[in-house]
């Protein structure tokens, strides 16, 4: 039983490396020069650049502006599918019209 | 047609390694001896809340000739490996980035599927002597056929409009070795203005889709 146990911890601590390292290493990206990505030299700690990086970012593209148009577009985006899709089921789940039940809905909703 | 192949090729390896991965992680992280569940689940979704474009910015950077996962494998004693120049590494490639970002996914959804199972069915088998294998072959695999048919749809086609990560890792690739239907589109419409021809590819992958689609209901049994 604990030899199972400890497998699975291992076999998952493993997977959830894998999962997040490109995660780890985007952040030392952002934290690292630019040039310094591309070179032989690469170390695993964060470097100091964050807010260069980040007052750069934010001269060449505004970040704030940007950050609103995706949440602006994200927002509506779910509030008008929820309404749609939810109308949209509830005909689909309650009433019985001509093509209410063919096969492919049924099928993906089962 | 060489984008119609490579697609296929990447549907058939891509598609089965990924639903059975994930479904093995949802069957490991489903299991009462696990603790820290919530961060585990977090940690395996996390990477399909990035988006396409990002992530594969970031595998091109990571996989590029000198870049991190050659001086990883340097490290440990393999030579480096063209990821993105060779035309079988670079399918390779692709495919290793859309598990990673894919299997996550789907797990969450076997994930819900299992809690669904009903916990009489294993102690009845497990009463029976059925070993843990056996009862994942036997119990957990029929009752998720429905969730795995739609995975299996559904990934099938992701797969067959595969366009973000071909474009921003290798551009087609070598000699068009990683060409798919998505990209040859956007190559007839968008770079030689053939949009006639572009919509046919359109109509083309509908069809695949549509049959693919059926071929999977019919196979997976369809009883009713």
């Amino acid at each position: 039983m604990s030899d199972e146990k400890i497998s699975l911890y291992i076999t998952l601590t493993i997977g959830a490396l894998i999962s997040l390292f490109p995660f780890y290493w985007a952040f030392i990206g952002a934290t690292n020069e630019s040039g310094k990505l591309f070179s032989k030299q690469l170390s695993f700690v964060p470097g100091t650049k964050l807010i260069e990086n980040v007052t750069n970012l934010n001269e060449s593209i505004g970040i704030g502006r940007v950050l609103f148009n995706s949440l602006f577009v994200s927002l509506t985006y779910t509030i008008f599918s929820l309404l749609i899709c939810t109308m949209a089921a509830y005909a689909f789940a309650k009433f019985e019209f001509k093509g209410s039940s063919p096969k492919v809905v049924l099928e993906i909703l089962r | 047609m060489k984008a119609l192949k490579n697609t296929f090729i990447i549907l058939a390896v891509q598609v089965p390694m990924m639903l059975f991965l994930a479904l093995i992680l949802a069957v490991l992280l489903h299991s009462s001896l696990l603790k820290w569940k919530a961060m585990f689940r977090v940690s395996f979704f996390l990477p399909a809340v990035t988006s396409l474009v990002a992530y594969s910015i970031i595998f091109s950077i990571m996989l590029m000739n000198d870049g991190l996962m050659n001086q990883l494998l340097e490290w440990i004693g393999i030579s480096s490996i063209p990821w993105l120049s060779h035309p079988f590494w670079a399918k390779v490639s692709l495919i290793l980035a859309m598990t990673w970002r894919w299997v996550g996914y789907n797990m969450v959804i076997y994930l819900a599927a299992l809690q669904n199972i009903s916990e009489d069915l294993y102690e009845a088998a497990s009463i029976d002597g059925a070993s843990k294998v056996r009862q994942f072959f036997s119990i957990t695999i029929p009752q998720l056929k429905p969730v795995i048919l739609f995975t299996a749809i559904l990934s099938t086609i992701g797969t067959l409009q595969l366009f973000d990560e071909p474009y921003t890792l290798t551009k087609g690739g070598p000699s068009d070795e990683t060409l798919t239907i998505g990209m040859y589109l956007y190559q007839t419409g968008f770079r030689y203005f053939d949009f006639g021809y572009a919509s046919t590819i359109a109509y083309v992958i509908v069809v695949l889709i549509a049959i693919l689609s059926f071929i999977q209901f019919k196979v997976s049994g369809d009883e009713r």
